[in-house]
């Protein structure tokens, strides 16, 4: 499904929506130039999962693993600067009992899990909003439906 | 009874018992009103139904000691130990303060004061003739040496290993080694690279450290570690190591807060921290606004970036001009010839509406997708971009925005004091408009020199000085690498 955020402030409400429909073992693959909003909106799936300490970030750290208020670990991480399945697996990450947002997803990653959600933003447009695209791929997200209200 | 610091509001009863304690030698109010009131004197009182006795100390920073200014106890409390007990609050708060030494006056017929001052390690040094007037009695001049913790420090959050030596406040070894180079084919530090760094510079930095100090680990008190914030595979090789140096030698490990560390280097700069102060740490990985009013229990985190670090904002920047790891120097380097006034770049979060929630905290993300647009823009538009003023302008921004945000700290908690720390400090333009803007607004600017500001082995072994300087207990070894640490939590016990 395609959507309009006009807003920095409507991007991170968007966040917080999405978090509702995330369960542990989710990932979610937010791709989009330097500046599409990434950081944005996973300090709104933070917000929406009651995150523990600021969203930054995760460029320098590779990833950051905030516990929530009462859910699965957010899990967020920059993968601009990994070149291989070999390397996000260095970076430990419990998938299975996290939520999982990677920024800057690359091929490697769509090769290495079954199920994910690709949110592509645009940001094209010269003011500040941005296109979104969101998809689902195998069988966890298969008639998911989402209703953002639009 | 009771002790207390006291304040002003104690001079009338401190007056009293003056008069009545030295009469024709009691000290004027004038004199008493400006000790109580001075930053560099700590006075204390004893109570029982009102004030009973008072002690005075003097520490002048970077003097390494301390003098005993007064101490009397009126006669109806005497013979009790109130003396000693005054004079061990004097001493410990000498010890506190770094001092290696304190000096004392006392007249040569005070026998009861003289014998009290010996049996606490007080030795004779000097006799002064005609001291006390209008009496004309000699003064007995006695001094207690003070050995102060020799503390090794382990620095291992993020891509450098520091190990520092520090005695009390002072400076005794601080050797480093970055493993910068291997992150920059990655473009950024890359965890595991760093910990496996750690893991082999830590026992020849260590090495260096003893030689730099002239030291043997047998001479070392303790042992202090930074276990957090920053990269938790770096920070747990790094813990490991000081872990298994405090199990080998048998010494008390102090587990420290890195981002504290950054204000405690000031420290080993001035032989103090002149406190309350307001520090700005920009790094690589952190851009935090504190203050600090106690290093060890009042540090508070007033803002920080919600986004990019300063650092990681210049990184991505000059990705975006296609310039290589680490950004920092490269952008710093091309923007002086570029005009920083060339293009109006946004400052993130300084428009009023973000006064209320984000006052004291830092966005760069927003000024990121300008340059970026700004580049795109001209290239969709087959035009040339001056990448100079590129360069010239984002740092403006950064610069202006961190510093109008500091110096709102200051004047906002009404703090005469900026303390800058961090990486990003090597930024010349940073440091330049630091001063001119501290300057305008009547603040000291304090910036300890560089290998204190970047990350550091010293700062750490400084903190664990300072706790065990205040008599705080040593961490067991039940502590793990936090990557998270709050700043509030200066030691995990």
């Amino acid at each position: 499904m395609k959507l309009t955020i006009e807003t920095p402030e409507a991007m991170e409400a968007f966040g917080s929506r999405l978090a509702e429909t995330l369960q542990p073992g989710d990932l979610v693959l937010l791709s989009g130039k330097l500046g599409a909003g990434k950081t944005t909106m996973t300090r709104g799936i933070g917000a929406g999962l009651e995150a523990i300490g600021t969203i930054q970030s995760p460029t320098f750290v590779l990833a950051r693993t905030h516990r929530t208020k009462n859910g699965p670990k957010l899990v967020h991480v920059d993968a601009y600067r990994l070149s291989s399945a070999i390397e996000l697996d260095d970076l430990d990450i419990d998938f299975a009992n996290s939520i999982v947002v990677i920024e800057w997803p690359k091929g490697f990653i769509d090769d290495s899990f079954e199920n994910w959600l690709l949110i592509e933003i645009d940001r094209s447009s010269q003011e500040d909003s941005r296109e979104l695209s969101i998809a689902g791929h195998g069988p966890r997200w298969q008639g998911v439906s989402f209703d953002f209200g639009n | 009874m009771e002790f207390r610091e006291l304040t002003v509001a104690d001079l009338p009863e401190l007056m009293r018992l003056e008069n009545e304690l030295f009469p024709g030698e009691a000290w004027k109010e004038d004199s008493f009103r400006s000790e109580l009131e001075g930053s560099f004197t700590d006075y204390f009182g004893a109570f029982e139904n009102g004030l009973v006795g008072y002690a005075g100390l003097s520490s002048v920073p970077a003097s390494f000691s301390s003098d005993v200014q007064t101490l009397a106890v009126i006669s109806s409390s005497q013979g009790k130990g109130l003396g000693r007990m005054l004079a061990n609050k004097l001493i410990s708060k000498a010890l506190a303060l770094g001092s290696e030494a304190v000096f004392l006056e006392v007249r040569v017929d005070n026998n009861a004061a003289i014998s009290l001052y010996s049996s606490l390690g007080f030795e004779q040094i000097d006799l002064r003739k005609n001291y006390y007037q209008p009496s004309g009695m000699d003064a007995l001049v006695m001094r207690l040496a003070i050995e102060q913790p020799i503390v090794l420090g382990v620095e291992s959050t993020c891509d450098e290993t520091g190990i520092g030596i520090v005695k009390g406040n002072r400076l005794l070894a601080n050797a480093l080694h970055s493993s910068m180079d291997e992150h920059a084919k990655f473009g950024g530090v890359v965890p595991e690279v760093a910990a496996r760094a750690h893991l082999e510079a830590l026992k020849p930095t260590i090495a260096q450290a003893l030689k730099e100090a002239n030291l043997t680990m047998s001479q070392i008190d303790a042992i202090a570690v930074a276990n957090g914030p920053g990269l938790a595979g770096a920070l747990m090789v790094g813990i490991g190591a000081a872990k298994a140096l405090a199990i080998a030698h048998n010494l008390p490990i102090y587990a420290v807060n890195h981002l504290v560390g950054h204000v405690g280097a000031d420290v080993l700069e001035n032989g103090t921290v002149s406190l309350p102060t307001i520090a700005l740490l920009v790094s690589g990985g952190h851009t935090s606004l504190l203050l600090v009013r106690d290093l060890l229990d009042d540090v508070e985190l007033l803002g920080e970036t919600i986004d990019d670090a300063a650092g990681e904002a210049f990184d991505k920047v000059a990705r975006v001009l296609g310039l290589p790891y680490p950004g920092g120097p490269q952008i710093d380097k091309l923007a002086e010839a570029g005009n920083p006034k060339a293009i109006r770049f946004p400052r993130g979060l300084s428009l009023p509406k973000d006064m209320e929630a984000h006052r004291f905290d830092f966005s760069f993300s927003g000024l990121k997708t300008a340059v970026a647009r700004h580049v795109e823009k001209a290239s969709d538009a087959g035009l040339e971009i001056s990448k100079p003023d590129v360069a010239a302008s984002f740092r403006e921004a950064v610069v202006d925005v961190l510093l109008t945000k500091a110096i709102n700290a200051c004047e906002a908690h009404g703090v005469e004091r900026l303390l800058l720390g961090g990486g990003v400090v090597a930024n010349a333009r940073l440091r330049q408009v630091a001063k001119i803007r501290c300057d305008e607004a009547g603040i000291e600017l304090r910036i300890p020199r560089f290998s204190l500001c970047t990350d550091n082995g010293a700062m750490i072994a400084s903190i664990g000085a300072q706790l065990i300087m205040a008599g705080r207990p040593p961490s067991g070894l039940g502590f793990g690498a936090e990557s998270t640490l709050e700043v509030t939590k200066v030691q995990t016990i």
